[in-house]
């Protein structure tokens, strides 16, 4: 098992310049990553002997208002650790590549991503309606200022 | 003869005692009312409430209440849980296939009005009264199994005091 410090050390030092170690909590091993290497990183990911990230938890967004953060979480089974991935694309018409070669369970997260936050995953295979009704033609609802038929917004609380 | 005793004022005993007369209206009213069979629908944690008041505890049973997984077979439906807008439709056809006439129970906040999802909610339907016909709505976040027999029992009492020509859905007020 890699420890904090030498995974991020790994990265960095791999990747100079487009890998950055980020504090989140002292239990979290988090690195953010530039859109365009994303590939780059985890086919590094699951390649490298000491690392072997098998295993992708999920991928979330999060709309930043002036930039969606892609969240990855992936972890090793066989070395027993975690890490955690964040990246920014834009808020409209937002790209990145798609990993679904390099770990094909990243297929229907980003199918979700895409339709939840309108980021367009590039060589996707099957890039479709997800989990959204089949006729849903409301935009990408988990975007802040998303509005829609029937949606009411918690007012302010004083 | 117990059910003769439950309806004095309906029923004259002839003399000889072995005949009787009622009307049809109320021995129909009175045998629906004691087997209202329903339709399984849990999509949420208020099913759990649902699926403890059919169990042992509080036995559903002893009304002549048993569960139908086909809508075919069953009078009532309890819409247990939050129903997205992907749902919605679901429910729709699920109420239409029963035979009428047919009765539902709104069960739990989400089903009555949309519950803790009525903010800032893109997936949640805003209460089940804006597809279906709703008899009973049962807020609460679950109810207890206790509030479901109670609204049970007011389905009872709603269904002893229809009209014959009432059974069809398209009469009823
Ligand atoms: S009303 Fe409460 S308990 Fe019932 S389904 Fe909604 S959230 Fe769950």
């Amino acid at each position: 098992m890699a420890d904090h410090d030498s995974i991020l050390k790994l990265l960095t030092e791999r990747f100079p310049g487009k890998v950055s170690a980020l504090e989140l909590t002292p239990a979290q091993t988090a690195v953010s990553v530039e859109a365009a290497s994303i590939v780059e990183l985890f086919t590094f990911l699951v390649e490298s002997a000491d690392l072997k990230m098998n295993y992708l938890s999920t991928i979330t967004g999060i709309d930043r208002t002036d930039h969606i953060e892609i969240v990855y979480f992936v972890s090793s089974l066989e070395h027993k650790h975690m890490l955690t991935i964040k990246t920014k694309v834009d808020r409209i018409g937002g790209k990145i590549e798609s990993i679904q070669h390099i770990i094909p369970a990243a297929n229907w997260f980003e199918r979700e991503v895409w339709e939840l936050y309108g980021v367009d995953f590039v060589n996707h295979p099957d890039l479709r309606r997800f989990l959204l009704p089949d006729d849903w033609d409301q935009g990408n609802p988990m975007l802040r200022d998303w509005d829609g038929r029937d949606f009411i917004r918690m007012p302010e609380v004083q | 003869m117990g059910i003769i005793s439950k309806l004095p004022v309906y029923m004259e005993n002839v003399p000889g005692g072995t005949i009787v007369t009622t009307s049809l209206e109320k021995v129909l009213n009175e045998s629906r009312a004691s087997s209202l069979w329903y339709l399984l629908f849990g999509t949420a944690c208020c099913a759990i409430e649902m699926m403890c008041a059919g169990a042992s505890r509080y036995d559903f049973d002893r009304f002549g209440m048993f569960f139908r997984a086909s809508p075919r077979q069953a009078d009532l439906m309890f819409v247990a849980g939050t129903i997205s807008h992907k749902m919605a439709p679901r429910v729709k056809l699920l109420y239409e296939q029963m035979a009428e006439p047919r009765y539902v129970i709104a069960m739990g906040g989400c089903a009555c009005s949309g519950g803790p999802f009525y903010y800032d909610s893109y997936a949640v339907l805003k209460g089940v009264d804006k597809i279906i016909p709703v008899d009973v709505f049962l807020p609460g976040c679950p109810p207890r199994p206790e509030s479901l027999m109670e609204a049970c029992i007011k389905v009872q009492q709603k269904v002893k005091k229809e009209k014959l020509q009432d059974w069809s859905s398209d009469r009823r007020g």
